[in-house]
C-alpha cells in the first residue's frame, strides 16, 4: 500500500525475503529449510504478483511495492534445487555466499544439530568446557536435547571461528557422533560459478567463515568482511555490491561491521531484522523477512499481511 | 495563613518529600526489603553448613549475594540464560550430576514437583551434603530451621 513519505511523494515498500535452504530435513531446529514443493509454490505466487525486483532496486524510490529474494549461507541445495527453480520462474535473486566455506563443507550448527539430534544413542548427559565456563547438559529426553542444542548454539555463536570449530569438535567427540549425512553441505566453487552465470542472479558476500561480527576484533572483522568481498570478487571477476551479516540480528551486527561493508565497496547490506524497507532506511542495515516452510497459501497471506501492516 | 501555620507547612514539606521518596522507593524496589533480602539473610546464617560447592535451582540472586565466595552452579532449563551452568529440569534421579555439590538450594520448589526435585537434589549432593529449601513461611510442608520475615529455610540431610 503506498504511503506518504517525508518528502510528500507516495512511496512503495520493499520486502526482502530471506531463505537459507530448499531441503526436506527430518530435523530442522533453526527453521532454515523450505521443502522443494513449498518453494515452488512461493515462486508461483511471486510470479503472479509480478513485484519481484533485483535487491539493488530496493534502494531506488518507487511508488510500487517491491519484493526481493535472497538466500544466505551458500548451501549445496541452493545450487541444485533453488537456483534452477528460480531461473525457471525468471525471477531475480541474490545469493549471499560464505566464501570460506565453499566446497562441500558443513556449517558448525549442522554438525552440532546432527551430534545432538541425529537419532544415534546418546549418553544421559554432556559435560563440556566452553570458553565461558563449564556446563553440564541433560540429554535424557528429546526436549532436554533441544534445550542443550540451543544453549550450545547460543554460547558458541559469539566465539572466534577457530574456537567455534574446536568446541564443536569437542562436542561431537564427547558424544561419539557419527559423521552427518552428506546432504547438508555447502556448494562447490563450480556450482557458484554456474549460478553466477545466470543473468538474473546477483552474488553477495556473507563473510569468510560465517562469524558473528559483533564482539570480534577489528582485524578479524576486516578480514571477514573485506576479505570475503575481495575473494568473491576475484573468483567471479566482477564487483560485489551486496553483503549480508551472519546471524544478522542487532545482537550480532555493530556499527563497525556496517562501516566495513561500505568500505568493501558494497552498496547495501542486509540484516535479519524483521521488517519492510521504507524511505529513510539505512542501506547498510536493510531488514528482511525470514521465510519458513510455509505452504503457498500461507506464504501469500504473510506477504500480503506484511505489506498491509 | 498565620505565621505559625506557615512555619508548620514549611517545616513539613522536606519531610513530606522524603516520605514520598521513601514510599516510591519501597513501591518500585521491593526486593531488598522482601523475599530476596530475607532469603539472603537466611542463607548467610547457614553459611557454615552449606560448604564451598553449592548449586541453586530457582531464582539465584539471593544465593549469589549470600554466598559470594563459593563455587556456584545455577540449575535451570532456559538455554538462553547466561547464568545457567547445569541445564536440566532437576526432576528425578539422573537429572543432575551425582554427588557433586556440598549443598543444593531449592528456591520455592513447585508443589507438584517437590518429591522429584528432592530425589534429584539428594543424589546430586555429597554424602554429607545438605539440601536447603527456601520457601514462604506459610508453606507447612517443611519443618523450618530458620524463619525471617515471610520466608523460611528448611535443611535436609542429603544422605
Amino acid at each position: 500500500m503506498p504511503h506518504g513519505g517525508q518528502t510528500g511523494v507516495w512511496m512503495g515498500k520493499g520486502l526482502i525475503l530471506l531463505y537459507h535452504r530448499v531441503a526436506d530435513q527430518p530435523v530442522d531446529p533453526f527453521q532454515l529449510c523450505v521443502t522443494a514443493d513449498n518453494f515452488r509454490g512461493h515462486l508461483e505466487y511471486l510470479q503472479r504478483r509480478a513485484a519481484v525486483v533485483p535487491l539493488s532496486e530496493m534502494l531506488r524510490k518507487s511508488t510500487a511495492n517491491r519484493i526481493a529474494i535472497t538466500f544466505d549461507d551458500g548451501y549445496r541445495d541452493n545450487a541444485e534445487i533453488a537456483a534452477p527453480a528460480v531461473a525457471a520462474a525468471g525471477l531475480p535473486v541474490t545469493w549471499f555466499i560464505t566464501v570460506g566455506r565453499l566446497g562441500g563443507h558443513r556449517f558448525w550448527w549442522d554438525r552440532l544439530t546432527h551430534a545432538i539430534l541425529g537419532g544415534h544413542p546418546l549418553p544421559a548427559y554432556l559435560e563440556i568446557d566452553l570458553p565461558s565456563g563449564q556446563v553440564w547438559l541433560s540429554l535424557r529426553t528429546w526436549e532436554a536435547r533441544r534445550r542443550a542444542l540451543n544453549l550450545l548454539h547460543h554460547r558458541i555463536r559469539p566465539l572466534r571461528p577457530a574456537d567455534v570449530e574446536s568446541v564443536v569438535d569437542k562436542v561431537t567427540s564427547a558424544l561419539d557422533a557419527p559423521p552427518p549425512p552428506p546432504d547438508s553441505t555447502t556448494m562447490t566453487t563450480d556450482q557458484l560459478l554456474a549460478i553466477a552465470r545466470h543473468p538474473q542472479a546477483d552474488i553477495g558476500a556473507h563473510t569468510l567463515s560465517h562469524v558473528q561480527l559483533r564482539g570480534q576484533s577489528i582485524d578479524l572483522k576486516r578480514w571477514e568482511v573485506i576479505g570475503s568481498v575481495t575473494q568473491l570478487s576475484s573468483m567471479l571477476r566482477r564487483p560485489i555490491r551486496s553483503f549480508a551479516y551472519p546471524y544478522g540480528s542487532p545482537r550480532a551486527v555493530d556499527r563497525e561491521a556496517q562501516r566495513l561493508a561500505k568500505e568493501a565497496g558494497c552498496d547495501l547490506a542486509c540484516s535479519t531484522n524483521a521488517g519492510l524497507v521504507e524511505s529513510g532506511h539505512g542501506r547498510y542495515l536493510l531488514p528482511r523477512i525470514a521465510v519458513g516452510n510455509w505452504s503457498a497459501a500461507a506464504f501469500a497471506e504473510k506477504v500480503e499481511a506484511a505489506f498491509n501492516r | 495563613m498565620t505565621r505559625f501555620t506557615a512555619y508548620l507547612v514549611n517545616g513539613f514539606r522536606p519531610l513530606r518529600r522524603q516520605l514520598g521518596a521513601l514510599r516510591r522507593r519501597t513501591r518500585t524496589w521491593r526486593r531488598p526489603v522482601g523475599v530476596v533480602a530475607a532469603d539472603r539473610r537466611l542463607l548467610a546464617a547457614e553459611r557454615p553448613f552449606l560448604g564451598r560447592d553449592v548449586a541453586v535451582l530457582g531464582p539465584s540472586l539471593a544465593v549469589r549475594q549470600a554466598l559470594p565466595d563459593v563455587r556456584l552452579d545455577v540449575i535451570g532449563t532456559d538455554p538462553f540464560d547466561p547464568t545457567v551452568t547445569v541445564l536440566s529440569d532437576g526432576l528425578g534421579p539422573g537429572s543432575l550430576p551425582v554427588g557433586r555439590w556440598s549443598s543444593l538450594v531449592l528456591v520455592d520448589p513447585p508443589v507438584d514437583q517437590r518429591s522429584l526435585l528432592l530425589d534429584a537434589a539428594a543424589t546430586a549432593c555429597r554424602v554429607d551434603g545438605v539440601v536447603a529449601i527456601l520457601a514462604g513461611r506459610g508453606d507447612a510442608e517443611w519443618t523450618s530451621d530458620r524463619v525471617r520475615g515471610r520466608r523460611q529455610l528448611a535443611k535436609l540431610a542429603a544422605s
